[in-house]
Order: structure tokens, then sequence, then C-alpha cells
């Protein structure tokens, strides 16, 4: 089912079903989502609840001026981005720093299929600068167009193409730091 | 020109437990189930813990206000509390001029009277002050 065919029946006042279809289609790309930011399963799990209330709650004002999917993944990325700015605070009052602490959830997580090189890849992630680490996790994992970049973070092609640049290039220098290591 | 690092990188490193997604979703569509069940609340019942919350600000407020008032030495309107409070050991015993200058100055003032009965206290006879008083008319 379509975007379109699924507002069509929320507004012909199958709220519930157009709702499980949105689950259906949307929630596990909202995890996988989701999770490269918070780099936890049991956070990213408690994440998308919350998520989805407020999917639930916003949907009578989706006037349909964005596509779903983006409205979505502007909701997604808004709460993830809250969540993860509460556990800067939670960490800078420890005195840590809150990457430092992402690089210790991607060692101990146990749902980590990957080799050390991808865990490394991951590591570098956590310590760019917060726009450049959003803006090159959701293009390089995600595929996701500049256009939709700017829909969803709501900045400019011009300033999206330029961080994703500054952003691979980091990467790639830390990278090929870490396979010389390895 | 070389293999981009970052071309072999991009499959998904992370899993879920076993059937996640499944549970997952079914969890999910219960938000909607529950809130549809939700009986609507009325404004009292939304603005009760709002009201509640100023309610302890407003007690607050007055208690704090009564007990100023009733302890405050200015607000005081009585005389007796007020002379009581003079002589009380609220005041320094560094600066106990301090005593004197709450006084009236009448109270300050010595009458005739009050030179006499010195005098006579201290030895003086009262044919010397007969005198004396005689003297200066």
């Amino acid at each position: 089912m379509t975007e379109l065919e699924i507002i069509r029946l929320y507004r012909s006042g199958q709220q519930e079903k157009a709702f499980n279809l949105i689950v259906e289609n949307y929630s596990e790309r909202l995890y996988w989502h989701v999770r490269r930011f918070v780099c936890s399963h049991e956070d990213t799990d408690d994440l998308l609840q919350e998520i989805f209330v407020k999917v639930w709650k916003h949907l009578p004002s989706f006037r349909g001026d964005s596509r779903l999917y983006t409205w979505l993944y502007r909701i997604a990325t808004n709460e993830t981005l809250n969540f993860l700015h509460k556990e800067k605070i939670r960490a800078s009052l420890k005195f840590e720093r809150l990457s430092v602490e992402m690089e210790e959830k991607i060692d101990d997580d146990p749902y980590f299929n990957g080799d050390e090189l991808q865990k490394e890849l991951l590591k570098a992630i956590q310590r760019l600068p917060e726009k450049q680490r959003i803006v090159f996790t959701m293009r390089y994992f995600e595929d996701l167009s500049y256009e939709d970049l700017s829909e969803i973070l709501d900045t400019s092609v011009g300033a999206l193409k330029a961080s994703y640049h500054f952003a691979a290039k980091k990467i790639r220098t830390e990278l090929k730091k870490s396979s010389i290591q390895l | 020109m070389g293999k981009d690092i970052l071309d072999d990188l991009k499959r998904n490193p992370y899993s879920v437990p076993d059937g996640y997604f499944d549970r997952l979703k079914g969890r999910l569509n219960e938000i909607a189930v529950s809130s549809v069940d939700t009986v609507p609340r009325s404004l009292w019942q939304r603005i009760r813990p709002y009201a509640a919350l100023a309610a302890c600000f407003a007690a607050s407020f007055l208690i704090g206000n009564a007990i100023l008032r009733k302890t405050a030495p200015g607000a005081s309107s009585s005389d007796q509390f007020y002379k009581e409070l003079m002589y009380s050991d609220l005041i320094p015993v560094t600066q106990p001029y301090a005593i004197f200058e709450m006084e009236d100055e009448e109270e300050m003032e010595t009458s005739d009277e009050d030179i006499i009965n010195f005098l006579i206290e201290t030895g003086v006879s009262v044919e010397l002050i007969a005198y004396v008083e005689l003297l200066e008319d």
C-alpha cells in the first residue's frame, strides 16, 4: 500500500488500520535508523516505542505537505537526537564524554556481528562532530538522497554535501590508520 | 586510483534477537488500541496537577508571609513587644549605647528632683542643698 493510500485510509476514519500499516511498513527501517545512532538494541527498542507514540499522537496534524516517509524520519531523528543530548548531559555530569561511552557500547554490544574494521568505522563515526555524524550515518548507511536529507534535517543540500565530504574524509583517514594497525 | 576503504563497510554489522521485529510490531500496534480505549479526560482532570502545584505555591506563600508578620520586629504594633525587644539580649554588649539611642529624648532629660534625690542618696546634707537652691534662685 502506498503512502497516499495510507493517508486516505486514515482520513476516512480507519485510523487504527492506517497506523498498523505505518508500523508494518516503517518500523523496521526506523529501527535501523535509530540503532545506528544510539548503538544499543535496548535503547533503540525504548526509543522506537516513544517515536511511534508521537507518530500516533501527531498523525491528525499531518497535512501531507511532506511525504509520510520523510515526516516519520524527521520524528525519529528528532527523538533520537533529543535522547543523545540527554545522554551527553548525563555523561558530562559524570565527567565523561558521550563519544567514549558510545565506543564502549559498541565494544560491549552482544548483537554486533561485524568485523574489527567495521567496529573501527562505527567508533570513528562517534568521534565526528554532531552534524557530520548525522549526515554521514544517514547518507552512508541508509543511502538517503541529499534532497530527502534536506527535507528531514531542514538543511540546504549544499551544507549537507559539505558535511558529508568532511565526515568521509576524516573517517577514511582514521580507518587507514586503524587498518595499518589491525 | 585506489579502492575506497568505505566501499566494503556498508553492510549492517548489527543484529537483533530472534523474532524481535514481529514482537515489536505487535507491541507498537498496541499504541493505537490503548489510546482508542482510553476514556477522554475532562478539562478538570487535565488541569488538576497544575492547579495542585499552584495551590502548593500559594499555601507556601501565605504560611511564609504569616510567619514573617509574627516574627518581624517592625511589623508589631505592640509597645510592650518593642520594649521587650529593646532590652533583650539581642542587642550586642559591644554596643551598649545602642540601648540608649533607642530611648525617647524625654526620658533622657534629668529633672531638678532627680538631682536632689541623687545628692541626698550620696550623703549631701539637706541644708546644703537648700542653700544652693536659694543661691540659684
